[in-house]
């Protein structure tokens, strides 16, 4: 056990907010999730913060840790050194604390059309059959299905905090896992709603979002992809097409 | 216009300047003579009484201008500059592109 330094930034919207102390008792294992909560628990009821699954599958923990936008759940103070300074993320409103506002996130998240539009709408509605995939279909845009809508790319990114309207990195990343997969009709409506200059060509390509996903997935890849397929939407459709038929009616 | 549109046109405007300043290189430096007389004023005189160089030398005009306004575009994309910039950027670009041809073309 060893003693380090909590430095959380505390806050409302209408005020500048400061940086409180916090001395606490860590092992190699607590994680900044674990410290916040104790804190909370022992030194300061009032501290406001999101979280809720604490395994890293929710994303509802994103903070800025030491200045890098991180999961608190996933992220191990033993990493951290002899100071932990907590802010919220940036790039979005405040609520308190370090709860940041993510409804305007949400709203461009659900812009881009983030679910599947089969070809016949009562299909869609009442499936007669499996509707199954290659290996090949489902590589295309696996890696992007992992996204848990966290946050953390669109607050490290430039663009996102210089630029209001940009659409941001995860939901351009929903917009490319949906226009790629094979069981999708409707790239084209997907591809003009990104295909403007807060969408895809906002995108300077700085790979900040990249970096700090906790999930693995590659939005910097996405981006670039759907650039590709906005200059080549015929091409984009017929890649994205299913390679093998339907299984029949079961 | 959509965007995917302007930036085919940024990418089609920075190939084809890229391909003609290559052959206008190429003309200047495979001439006859050292690089002085292939640079003085009678030797690109003569040149430019061919046609075909003629053109071409307009036209690199036309789409380097075409890309660099593209260029600035971006900029002030870049800096969320007013509607009102945009649109004087289309008129400067509109009326400097002309002038500069019909300067190339009179005096030529």
């Amino acid at each position: 056990m060893r003693t380090v330094q909590f430095q959380i930034r505390r806050s409302r919207p209408s005020d500048g907010g400061e940086f409180r102390q916090y001395p606490l008792e860590v092992d190699r294992y607590t994680t900044v999730l674990e410290g916040l909560l104790t804190i909370r628990e022992q030194q300061d009821p009032g501290l406001a913060l999101r979280y809720s699954c604490r395994m890293g599958m929710c994303g509802s923990c994103g903070m800025r840790i030491n200045g890098r936008p991180a999961l608190a759940c996933l992220t191990r103070v033993s990493t951290l050194g002899e100071k932990v300074v907590v802010e919220p993320m940036r790039g979005f409103g405040l609520v308190k604390d370090l709860v940041p506002e993510l409804a305007p996130f949400f709203a461009k998240y659900g812009s881009v059309q983030p679910t599947l539009h089969a070809p016949d709408p009562v299909e869609q509605e009442h499936p007669t059959s499996a509707f199954r995939q290659t290996p090949a279909e489902v590589g295309r845009y696996l890696q992007f299905n992992y996204c848990i809508q966290c946050g953390l790319c669109a607050s490290a990114c430039p663009i996102s905090a210089s630029d209001e309207q940009f659409i941001g990195p995860a939901a351009l990343t929903v917009a490319y896992r949906y226009t790629s997969d094979s069981r999708d009709a409707s790239a084209p409506l997907r591809l003009s709603i990104v295909d403007t200059k807060h969408g895809v060509w906002g995108c300077r390509v700085a790979g900040s979002c990249s970096y700090v996903c906790p999930k693995g997935v590659d939005p910097s890849l996405a981006i670039q992809k759907l650039k590709g397929m906005t200059l080549r939407p015929t091409r984009a459709v017929a890649e994205a097409a299913p390679t093998s038929p339907r299984d029949g009616p079961a | 216009m959509r965007e995917s549109t302007l930036r085919r046109l940024v990418y089609a405007t920075g190939l084809a300047a890229f391909a003609l300043l290559a052959v206008h290189l190429a003309l200047v430096f495979a001439g006859p003579g050292d690089l002085t007389h292939r640079t003085s004023y009678a030797y690109v005189q003569s040149l430019l009484n061919n046609s075909g160089y003629f053109l071409l030398l307009g036209a690199l005009l036309v789409v380097s201008l075409t890309h660099a306004f593209f260029g600035l575009r971006r900029t002030l994309l870049d800096a969320n500059v007013s509607k009102v910039w945009f649109q004087a950027l289309a008129v400067v670009a509109a009326v400097s592109t002309s002038v500069l041809l019909y300067l190339y073309i009179s005096t030529t």
